[in-house]
């Protein structure tokens, strides 16, 4: 037995090299091109998974979002009632279907939003207002997301993401855009941001 | 050592995709179901183009896949008898078989491909009238481009019994369409286990006015945005989304990607909606350049080239101008459930026949907008239970509002188990449709006998679903792996229907 421990020991490193190069590994942590299918957070120990808001998560949490916007009454409502069966009904991120869903309800609870409460004025001009509609985007994000917009280490990010699209409103050559249309547009970015895109 | 690197959502999304043998950006994408987020990007080929031009190139482009697909489930226990029967049926009829389905008889039947129907029933006379506009030469050549078959035995539950044991399928992702979803008509009672969570947008009530309700902003635009500034406002959220997916640490975490992709693509596709005619001009047929003509029509002629009167009426022009989005690739399957089929104790002419004609209508539309389309096209046809009958008697109705004396089921019990049939009905503009075949066999009195390898209604629909996708060209792996991996369709081969 001794006597033959070199052989199996070689036999045994040849037979692992070779199934080495016959197939792929069922996981490469230095490529990430051909992780396997599994179960979402499955792959990443220690890493939660994302999840997908499902349909009531949407709807509350642009109540939350959005002062003075009510899922019982105005647009909003009537939007619930159009969209809701087409929300995400998962929270499987990977299977959630109906996210484009989202921006739609948040354009009705948007319409229902008040200049005024964010204090944004109904006219004048958007580069006059710029200031304001950041604002207001900001309180949105903010009140979605526990005063992270303003508090984190990013606040300077998304200042400037909003800025970013307040300038464009402004110099939009296409449409001439309005103090209300601005203001809706921002809504929707900072609230389809704060209801959908942070992974929970 | 891990090393990262700044990613678009396009990386992201294959990146964590394990099929990256073949093109990863699009099919990556429709794999995750993800083309919902373009539901909107599409349809008119003007929108299309403007959406296009909008669309980030990380987004999945729209698929313009020809190929209709659809169902309509009668629920309850209908004749079903008296609608499509085989060869086989046909060949050995007799008169206990003619009653017990409730058919005048052999001598008035013809084909349909290797479909019959009883050229005096309900069903059959309103097939073979065909829709408005066509003239009864243009109707024939649609119907000669059809051919059917279907599964008998495993749809013998009547009444409520079976209307909740999975009998409604679902189409997308498997067929790729730019909207990437399928649009569900009155759908109230389960679907099958597989297509649960598939992608869809719903109605209760098939007209036009409705579907476009599902395709269009609440409220309507008007002073409230523009797709310039709801582009401009996708632009904002998906740059906060780049904020929010480092601060929350999206890339780490399995379906982040997914998520903001998602979100951040169908965002884009909304802008598509602040045109308030969007979603008119899609289920609207005077507003679908294909089918305006057809739409204005009002008469058609019979076998014997006399102008009769031929109208459409408010969900049969939906149902039309929705097949058709089935068919040119926009949307993904329709399926129509039509409640109060339990036949039997029906009167024939106020109830049994107005029902049938309506569905019969509903396959005329089908064959018309795939017609109009020229692309394949699938209808999967079926209900829970059936209704025996004892003969038929006379009727006068209207079809299309054309006064008709036809020769009506006359139901008399329920039974299921009599004769019962999940049938499908193959369209190919080319003429060569499938060679359709039917499973299980009849006696002499027109009973079905089941084949024991096709045990149950769950395999049955299944096969049906299979043989569609297969027909049109769609995905059938990605079905059946989706059916076997909730224990059906555990062998496809014998489910397929040609």
């Amino acid at each position: 037995m001794k006597r033959n421990s070199p052989l199996l020991l070689a036999a045994l490193l040849a037979s692992l090299a070779i199934a080495a190069c016959a197939s792929p590994p069922a996981s490469s942590p230095g490529g990430s091109d051909t992780p396997p299918e599994s179960e979402p957070g499955t792959d990443l120990p220690g890493v939660a998974s994302a999840s997908a808001p499902t349909a009531d998560a949407v709807i509350g949490r642009i109540r939350n979002t959005l002062t003075g916007v009510d899922p019982l009454a105005g647009n909003f409502a009537k939007a619930i009632a159009q969209v809701k069966p087409n929300l995400p009904q998962t929270a499987n991120p990977v299977q959630a279907t109906g996210l484009d869903q989202v921006p739609l309800l948040v354009y009705a609870a948007c319409t229902d939003a008040k200049l005024a409460t964010y204090s944004v004025p109904t006219t004048g001009t958007i580069t006059a207002n710029s200031a304001a509609l950041v604002a207001a985007g900001m309180k949105m994000l903010d009140t979605g997301l526990a005063s992270l917009a303003t508090n984190g280490g990013s606040a300077g990010d998304f200042q400037a993401a909003l800025q970013a699209l307040v300038n464009t409103l402004a110099a939009d050559k296409t449409t001439t855009q309005t103090m209300t249309t601005s203001f809706i547009a921002v809504c929707m970015a900072s609230t389809t941001a704060a209801v959908a895109m942070v992974g929970f | 050592m891990l090393i990262r690197l700044k990613r678009t959502h396009k990386d992201a999304i294959c990146h964590s995709h394990h099929s990256h043998d073949h093109d990863p950006s699009r099919r990556a994408f429709l794999r995750r179901g993800l083309t919902t987020g373009i539901a909107t990007v599409v349809f008119p080929r003007i929108l299309i183009k403007d959406a296009m031009a909008a669309l980030p190139a990380s987004c999945p482009q729209p698929v313009l896949a020809k190929g209709a697909l659809a169902q309509i489930f009668s629920e309850g226990g209908p004749t079903m008898g008296a609608r499509f029967i085989g060869d086989d049926q046909a060949s050995t009829m007799n008169a206990t078989m003619a009653a017990n389905y409730g058919i005048s008889g052999q001598a008035n039947l013809v084909s349909i491909g290797n479909l019959r129907v009883d050229k005096t029933s309900p069903f059959g006379a309103t097939l073979l009238q065909g829709p408005p506009g066509y003239t009864n030469a243009q109707w024939m050549a649609v119907l000669a481009k059809v051919s059917g078959g279907g599964h008998r035995g495993q749809f013998n539950q009547d009444d409520g019994a079976g209307v909740d044991t999975g009998l409604l399928g679902g189409a997308s992702p498997f067929k790729s369409s730019q909207m990437g979803k399928d649009l569900r008509i009155a759908n109230k009672n389960k679907l099958a286990t597989w297509a649960n969570g598939l992608p869809s947008s719903a109605v209760s009530t098939a007209t036009p006015a409705n579907m476009a309700k599902v395709f269009s902003l609440t409220p309507a635009a008007g002073t409230l945005t523009n797709s310039s500034a709801m582009n401009a406002a996708a632009d904002g959220a998906s740059a906060l989304g780049q904020v929010l997916s480092r601060v929350f640490g999206l890339s780490n975490r399995k379906g982040g990607a997914e998520v903001l992709a998602a979100t951040s693509c169908g965002f884009y596709g909304a802008a598509a909606l602040a045109d308030p005619n969007y979603g008119l001009n899609l289920f609207t047929p005077a507003n679908v350049p294909a089918l305006a003509t057809m739409a204005a029509a009002t008469s058609s002629t019979d076998a014997g080239g006399n102008t009769i009167t031929n109208t459409f009426s408010t969900q049969e022009l939906a149902l039309l101008a929705a097949f058709y989005q089935s068919g040119a690739g926009v949307a993904g399957g329709v399926f129509i459930e039509y409640g109060g089929r339990d036949y039997h104790g029906q009167d024939p002419q106020n109830s049994i026949a107005p029902k049938d004609i309506e569905e019969a209508r509903a396959i005329v539309m089908f064959l018309a907008a795939c017609d109009k389309a020229q692309s394949k096209g699938a209808l999967i046809y079926l209900s829970n239970g059936q209704a025996i009958a004892d003969g038929a008697q006379q009727t006068n109705n209207t079809i299309g509002g054309n006064a008709v004396t036809l020769n009506s089921p006359v139901a008399d019990g329920d039974a299921g188990g009599s004769y019962n049939a999940g049938l499908i009905v193959f369209y190919d503009p080319a003429g060569s449709p499938p060679a359709g075949k039917f499973t299980g066999t009849v006696d002499t009195n027109g009973n079905v006998k089941i084949n024991p390898k096709i045990a149950s209604s769950k395999d049955a629909v299944a096969g049906l679903y299979l043989s569609a996708l297969q027909h049109i060209g769609a995905d059938v792996g990605k079905a059946t792996a989706a059916m076997q991996k909730l224990g059906v369709a555990s062998s496809p081969s014998d489910l397929m229907l040609f």
